[in-house]
């Protein structure tokens, strides 16, 4: 490998994953993140196992098993290339590390190929995780020999090179012209925002498509009419080639179609190649977030505000103007109640109708509480309060604030952001429950009183386990102790009070009551948390 | 004035300020100069309040920063040496909090804004976000916050670095009638040529330790010498 490259990759290393393990968030993250994975790996395995178990007893028949792989090629080719695209989209342009690399005398296609070892882990992830147990269950089931299995491990190296290269082609051409404004944090968003829309998207189609044999019928019809192979290898040659070198592994035809497969990823490593050359400095050079017009004198004249009122309007203006901040907590905040919306009732509107009329009362309430406590405590927005001061938090300590109007502002700040999710939800839950205007009533002061609670929650977990040593926003938002902490905090204080309404079985009214008393007392000694956690931390670091 | 009584600030083992006193005047632009890592950042920051004392008194214009903390510190205007905050805000959204903060009135901060932030060319950039300034056109800003909020002690760490010629001359112009209007000006630098162009008191610390307070004219006299500040400056702070 180039010199050039080499460094390029170690410092990439070093920057990113040097004394990474020894920061306890970091592994306890980890920990849960592999759980979480294992979780998700075991549901999903099973669920694509149970497809491919219908396909083949489907197609055995009439000897057209190979379609199972030739779809499984075609899906994972269309996978990676999605996830590639926005990977190399934050990877090669989006990333505030990258304008320290441009002046370095090194090729384009050098800094990429060090920087692509990030998207890279990612992409190989999600190939193990789709690839693999499907191809090792189809050997089973097809009592494949040793050959199949030697393929399978050097496809499972093939596979993502070529949507990956063509993804990052596709984004090195398209940049060019998209950044004809050079606007950074605009084409942040809207990446953003695309990927909002495609992962609802990917919900909708998997709602849709729920009954493994259903699909698997669907798939086998087609490639009865041998059109579902046809359409891989119209679209996509190596998908074909692949699923033939691992039916006729051991065969000198499998070889030469390995061979033309391993052919194919050198060319598609080529148009990378040539993609860095030609086009990646244009796109990238002069990234920046100014607006380039010049200052008019409008805004000169402003009304003078209270500490807490201007102090608000920082926390919001920055909120809003930083592509991450935005995604996460503004643009997030719409995106989690649509998810609840498809996952629970797909848009059916009218059986969710149905379903909610048969609650009772009581229950009823536990359903509301629920959804405000679900949809409120998903949004980061207020474990962020202090982290995302970063450096600027030393003005902090020399300007004349007082500790309380930071805490008083920061809060109004975060419920302000917070009514988004709970006004969203507000507007679905309209139709589907068609509440009176009492029951609406109850809904939106309950909604008020979680949100507070939930608010000083992300802001004492924020104080629990700071982090104003970041150099990019994102950081907050990976592998924090504190984001862990709040969910913690909110589900066990809620979950205590939705166990006791569920257990006291009280009517809607006692609840309410029992609720908000529950509710403001919590409140109360949160607060007194926050105070005692300011007091004892150092001011400089707000760590202890 | 800035009043500093035997200040001490360790940090682990190792002692970052050593019982400094010292005495800011009224009227005077007072120079704070050092060698890096003598100090110089560390005691500017337990003046504006930023760093705790570990032991000894400050007080600005009589209020102590660490008792009374608030009303010491609507005394100064303060330009940090590394004006890296609030990125995000555009130029006029910094100024307008920072007139809030200080309680500036609606016409007034119309005027001076636009006052100062065209004497330093930055009055065009004003509707764009921090994070796009040159590092100068933020010392700048930060500058222009102060000159907005118009506090009678000034304290400014490294003003002069990332100014060009022609702000740097206007700030040296405005330090010298802040001074003259019986106002306080307390500044580090390193640029011993402006130090000597601009100060009527200076300070020399290193490791820590104070090592003179006085005018130019009682430095040359103390230590002989009719070098300029540089050769006195170099032998004041060698290693011994």
């Amino acid at each position: 490998m180039h010199k050039p490259i080499r460094s390029l990759i170690r410092i990439q290393l070093k920057m990113q994953y040097a004394n990474i393990f020894q920061k306890p968030s970091v592994v306890i993250g980890l920990v849960f993140g592999i759980i979480g994975l294992l979780f998700l790996g075991m549901m999903f395995g099973g669920y694509m196992l149970q497809i491919i178990d219908v396909m083949y007893g489907l197609l055995e028949p009439s000897g057209n098993t190979n379609v199972i792989l030739g779809s499984l090629f075609l899906m994972n080719f269309f996978l990676i290339f999605i996830l590639s695209l926005m990977l190399i989209m934050n990877t090669f342009y989006f990333t505030e590390d990258i304008t320290s690399f441009l002046h370095l005398p090194v090729h384009s296609y050098q800094l990429l190929i060090a920087k692509s070892l990030n998207p890279l882990i990612y992409v190989y992830l999600l190939t193990a995780a789709m690839y693999l147990p499907v191809s090792i269950y189809y050997g089973i089931l097809s009592g494949a020999d040793l050959m199949y299995y030697v393929y399978v491990l050097l496809l499972f190296f093939l596979i993502p090179t070529i949507p990956y290269a063509l993804a990052a082609a596709v984004v090195m051409f398209a940049m060019q012209f998209v950044n004809k404004g050079k606007n950074k944090d605009r084409s942040k968003v809207i990446g953003g925002i695309i990927g909002f829309v495609l992962i609802i998207l990917l919900n909708v189609v998997l709602r849709l498509q729920q009954d493994p044999e259903q699909i698997a019928q669907v798939i086998a019809d087609s490639a009865e009419k041998g059109g579902l192979l046809q359409m891989a290898t119209l679209y996509y040659p190596p998908a074909s080639l692949m699923s033939h070198i691992l039916t006729s592994a051991g065969s000198w035809q499998s070889l030469l179609y390995f061979v033309i497969v391993l052919l194919l990823a050198l060319f598609a490593g080529l148009i990378f190649f040539a993609a860095a050359q030609k086009f990646y400095l244009k796109g990238a050079l002069g990234l920046n977030t100014g607006s380039g017009k010049v200052y008019s004198g409008k805004g000169l004249h402003r009304k003078p505000r209270s500490i807490i009122s201007t102090y608000r309007t920082k926390e919001l203006q920055t909120i809003f103007r930083t592509p991450t901040f935005f995604l996460q907590c503004v643009a997030g905040a719409f995106v989690m109640p649509a998810l609840l919306v498809v996952i629970f009732f797909m848009g059916d509107f009218a059986s969710a109708t149905t379903m909610i009329k048969e609650i009772s009362g009581s229950m009823l309430f536990v359903v509301i509480l629920f959804a405000n406590v679900f949809s409120v405590g998903l949004n980061p927005i207020s474990i962020v309060s202090f982290s995302k001061d970063g450096q600027s938090w030393e003005a902090h300590l020399f300007l004349p604030l007082t500790m309380r109007q930071i805490v008083i502002a920061k809060l109004q700040a975060a419920f302000l952001i917070n009514l988004l999710p709970l006004s969203v939800l507000f507007v679905i839950a309209v139709p589907v429950i068609q509440m009176n205007l009492w029951e609406a009533l109850l809904w939106v002061i309950i909604a008020l009183f979680v949100n507070a609670a939930v608010t000083v929650i992300g802001m004492v977990s924020d104080l629990l386990y700071p982090k104003l040593g970041w150099t990019e926003e994102t950081e907050l938002f990976q592998n924090r102790l504190a984001n862990l902490i709040s969910i913690v905090i909110s589900a066990g204080a809620f979950a205590f009070l939705l166990a006791l309404l569920l257990i006291l079985k009280i009517p809607m009214v006692v609840s309410f009551i029992v609720t908000l008393l529950y509710i403001s007392a919590m409140i109360v000694l949160l607060f007194y948390i926050v105070s005692r956690l300011l007091k004892t931390a150092d001011r400089t670091s707000l760590s202890r | 004035m800035i009043q500093i009584d035997h200040v001490h600030k360790q940090y682990g083992n190792k002692k970052a300020v050593s019982d400094v006193s010292l005495t800011v005047p009224t009227g005077k632009i007072f120079g704070f100069l050092g060698p890096n890592g003598a100090g110089k950042s560390t005691t500017i920051k337990m003046v504006t309040g930023i760093l705790p004392v570990d032991s000894g008194t400050i007080s600005v214009n009589g209020k102590d920063i660490t008792s009374d903390t608030i009303a010491a510190k609507q005394e100064f205007g303060y330009v940090p040496d590394s004006p890296d905050l609030f990125l995000r805000l555009k130029g006029l959204d910094y100024l307008h909090f920072l007139s809030d903060i200080y309680g500036i009135a609606a016409d007034v901060r119309e005027a001076r804004i636009e006052e100062y932030s065209k004497m330093f060319s930055i009055y065009e950039a004003l509707g764009d976000q921090i994070k796009t300034y040159s590092h100068g056109m933020r010392q700048k800003l930060f500058i222009t916050g102060m000159l907005v909020q118009q506090p009678s002690v000034w304290i400014l760490d490294e003003p002069m670095t990332g100014l060009d010629p022609k702000s740097s001359y206007q700030l040296k112009e405005l330090m010298r009638n802040h001074a003259a209007n019986g106002h306080t000006v307390f500044f580090s630098s390193h640029v011993l040529e402006v130090v000597e162009q601009l100060c009527d008191e200076v300070a020399i610390i290193r490791k820590g330790e104070l090592l003179f307070q006085g005018t130019l004219t009682e430095m040359r006299e103390r230590f002989q010498s009719d070098d300029s500040l540089e050769h006195i400056f170099l032998e004041l702070t060698q290693d011994a």
